[in-house]
This record gives C-alpha cells, structure tokens and sequence, in this order.
C-alpha cells in the first residue's frame, strides 16, 4: 500500500469537494454530518476488545486515522494532512436495537476528534453487531467495503491514495463544465418535489428502515426488473419503484407530485479494483422521473433507459467528474449555494444509490459468521429520504434512510412494507 | 479493409473492456458473464456505444436483451448483424 509521506498534501478529489460542500447543507439544517454507516451482524458474539487490537495493528487503519484536513493559502484548496496515527477504540453496547439511537446521532463532523469509529453490540441469543461509522469525505461506501475487508480478514487491497494528475484550468475543461451545467439546469427545471418537511424543526432525528429479501424473493425482483424492460441492469426498475413507493406516500398525504429529479452516483474506480481507498471515486448521473410517467413501471423504466443512453452518449458523467474538478476552487459557501439552485431547499427530490455487492472476504469476522450486511449511505436533508440497494450473499437489500420529520415512525413501515411489495411485483 | 469478423470484434470488445473499464489486475474472458466483470449499467451502455463508435454499428433497441448483453462473444454475435 502506497503510504503517504509525513508532510505529503493529499489534496480532495472533485467528489470530495461536493461532499465537502453538503457538510454546510447539513450543518443548516441540525443534522450529525456526512455520516455513512456499514453494519455486520453476526451469528455469534464479537470479542470488541480482540477486534480493537486487531485494526488499530493494521497500517492502512492507523494512517487513515492520522489524516485531519488543511486549506493550502492559495484558493482554499482542501487536503488531507498526516499527523499522529490514533487509537480508534471499539465502544461496547448491550443492545437489541439495530442502531442504538447513541451511534446513530453520533456527530462524526470535520471539526471532531475521529471521522469514523467502531462500534459492537451484544444482542441477545448471543448475537452480535459490527458497526463501522464514518464521515462521508474519509471513504465512499466502496472504499468503506475495502477497508473493512483489509483491517478484518487481511484481503490484500490497493493503493489507499492514487498519484492524481494536477488538475488545471482547461479551455476543454471549461466547455465540458459549461455543458454539464447548462444540461443539469434543464434536467432540473421546475416544477419539482423535494420538500416532506412536516415540522420546520431545527433539529432533526434520524431513523432507518430495512427490507430484506431471500434467495426466492431476490430472483422474483429480478425477473421484474426483465419484465420491466430494465436492460441494462436493475438500476432502472429499482429507482422507478423508488419513485412510485414516493409518489404513493405524498398522494397518501395530499401533497401535489409534479416531477422527481434525482441525481445517481456512478463509482469512478474501474471494475474488480481494490483501490483508492480514500476519498471518494464518483460522478453522477441525473434522472428526471415524471410524474405522469410513473404509472406504468414499463413507461417509467424506458424513459430512464432513454435518459441514461442519452447522458452517457453526451458523456455528461464525464463531463460531471471534469466539473466538479474545476469548481473545488471555487469559495465553499458559493459552491454550495449553486447546489441547492435546482430546487432552492432540496438539492434533489429524494436520494438513491445502489452499492457494491457486500464483499465475500467478509463472509466471516474472527472465525464467526456475518449472517447479514448492510451500507448507510448519508442521509442529506432536505430532502431527507434515501433509498439505498445492495445483495449480500446474492440477496436483494434495502435501506431506507429518513428522519422524523419527514415520515413518522408509523409511515416508514408503510413506506417499508409498500416498497417490498411493490419490488415484488 | 478486409471484412470484419465476429472474432476481431470480440477481440476489440475484450481489449476496451481491459484498458478501459476493469483493473489491470482482472482477467478478462470472452465468454464470461459482464456482470461477474461487476459491469453496471453505466458500464454496459459504454461498451454499446463503444461498438457504435468502432464499427459504425447501432444496435437496434429489440435487440438491447440480456441474452446479447451477457458476455463479450454474445454481444459480439449480436453487433455482427449491424456491421456491414
């Protein structure tokens, strides 16, 4: 693993200054942070205080946990600067609960001690829970997996940082940027929906919701998303199913529904790589969902193929990645304030992503089987609902991540229930 | 130019795929599933409209199913009937 010198300045990736902004969309709105989560439950009980020596002996563990961020004089360039490696201590939980309201609130900002820590809980029937929390700008969900995979079982992994070409100013660069914002405008034209808010309350509680599908399940899903004409993978059927779950909900509470725009990010490391793993690796595509498209799953899916042809045939998530490389100069408050211009509150009208298959290293944690698996990826607020997809073991997953103010407790069983039945078929 | 066969398209399939959207460090098969390759989406449409580019060839959308999207040497049969 390439190890960064002491003095050595990593700078941000481009993701990583987009990350680095939604910390402000965050910090308006009272939320604990950029805050990603992956859980492992287990079939027997974790040793926390074996699990501690284990990653705090590993060297990728220790050089991520000495990294603070700096500002270079010039443009404010954000970097990651090495200093001390860190003790990360395991925190011990007795508790049934899926995430204790403890970890879930647990403020893992810039300005903290840690951006990530580890957590494990002792369930009963002699159950257990690995839960590894980390504030988004340190790791995408990707290089979440490959840490954990390297720091727990030793699966051999790439570089933690890659030799990034300096990125310049370009005549190139600007006309691609200049397109891709022209083209995100236009995507994202009103009328919109994004704003669930039921309180206006300054702070905001967080909740997640799972559904997960067996072995039989999982293939009825995937013979829907054939039936549905999503070709290209599940990604179509899956964010229409999200789309309809949404629509149903704000028709359930007499909220007008014009259109969805949601932004997909799209993992930039090439397939089967073991790294970076700092940082994150991504561009985006947009999805504009019409409403009156919504009510055939068939409809909705083509257009989402067509939009997706359509980008890619543009190039636009290339385009996006050489934007995004080109506004990390620009003054955080001014960025920020550029997303947010689609939709004013809500930078998008819900959030999706579909995550890497859980990886099979981490099938066991010290000879003790994973018996499931699940990634969180943030939750931005507004809008505050996210979607997130991923198999374990081949098995279909879903987190829905929201707040309190946006659905209640009783509408996100609701909410879980409709989605499985609508993935259903 | 001599006539392009299904042969010489897999091979320039399978060395996009190798230079282009997998690690150095995967091997690629040409009869092997694209998505045991972990291809997305996004990685699919790349290596449609990489056959656009290449050799001129637009699949028809009846003809975008999962039996042609399923390894190099499928799409390459299917990209045959486009290329003159």
């Amino acid at each position: 693993m390439r190890a960064a010198n002491k003095q050595e300045k990593i700078y941000l990736t481009g993701a990583d200054c987009f990350i680095l902004a939604l910390e402000l969309h965050n910090k308006h709105a009272g939320i604990t942070g950029n805050t990603c989560r992956y859980v492992l439950e287990t079939e027997g009980r974790l040793d926390a205080r074996q699990i501690e020596d284990l990653i705090n002996s590993q060297p990728a563990l220790q050089e991520l946990s000495s990294f603070t961020l700096g500002r270079s004089m010039i443009f404010g360039l954000p970097y990651w600067k090495q200093g001390t490696p860190k003790r990360i201590p395991v925190e011990e939980w007795n508790s049934d609960a899926f995430i204790p309201d403890v970890i879930l609130e647990r403020n893992l900002s810039l300005e903290g001690a840690q951006l990530f820590t580890f957590d494990v809980l002792h369930r009963s029937e002699d159950r257990s829970a690995l839960i590894f929390s980390w504030n988004h700008l340190i790791l995408d969900s990707q290089g979440a997996a490959l840490l954990l995979s390297r720091i727990l079982v030793g699966e051999k992994t790439g570089p933690l940082t890659t030799e990034e070409k300096k990125d310049k100013w370009t005549v190139g660069g600007m006309i691609k940027g200049y397109k891709v914002t022209r083209f995100v405008k236009r995507s994202a034209r009103k009328p919109l929906t994004g704003d669930y808010s039921n309180t206006g309350s300054k702070y905001v509680q967080q909740q997640i919701g799972c559904v997960s599908f067996d072995e039989s399940e999982t293939k009825a899903i995937d013979e829907n998303v054939l039936n549905s004409g999503s070709k290209f993978g599940p990604s179509a059927y899956l964010l229409t199913c999200c789309a309809q779950e949404m629509m149903h909900f704000m028709q359930q509470k007499q909220m007008a529904v014009s259109n969805f725009w949601v932004p997909v990010p799209s993992n930039r490391r090439k397939k089967g790589a073991k790294g970076p793993l700092l940082g994150n690796h991504l561009t985006f595509l947009f999805y504009r969902l019409a409403g009156s498209k919504l009510a055939s799953a068939q409809e909705s899916v083509a257009d989402i193929n067509d939009q997706m042809m359509r980008q890619m045939r543009k190039k636009m998530p290339d385009y996006y990645e050489a934007l995004l490389k080109i506004v990390k100069r620009v003054p955080l408050v001014l960025y920020y304030s550029r997303i947010k211009k689609p939709q004013g509150k809500s930078i998008s009208s819900f959030l999706f992503t579909l995550a890497d298959d859980h990886p099979a290293a981490l099938e066991q944690i010290m000879g003790i089987n994973v018996e499931n698996a699940w990634s969180f990826p943030p939750n931005i607020y507004p809008p505050g609902i996210t979607f997130a997809f991923m198999r374990f073991k081949g098995m279909l997953r879903v987190m829905i991540l929201s707040y309190h103010e946006v659905l209640s407790t009783d509408e996100m069983e609701l909410f879980k229930n409709g989605l499985r039945q609508r993935l259903l078929g | 130019m001599g006539k392009i066969t299904e042969a010489a398209v897999s091979a320039e399939l399978k060395k996009h795929i190798s230079d282009n959207i997998v690690d150095r460090s995967v091997a690629v098969e040409p009869d092997q599933p694209l998505r045991d390759l972990g291809f997305d989406s996004v990685a699919i449409i790349d290596l449609i409209l990489f056959i656009e580019r290449k050799f001129g060839a637009a699949i028809d959308d009846k003809d975008l199913v999962p039996e042609n999207l399923y390894s190099i040497n499928t799409l390459a049969k299917c990209a045959m009937k486009y290329i003159d």
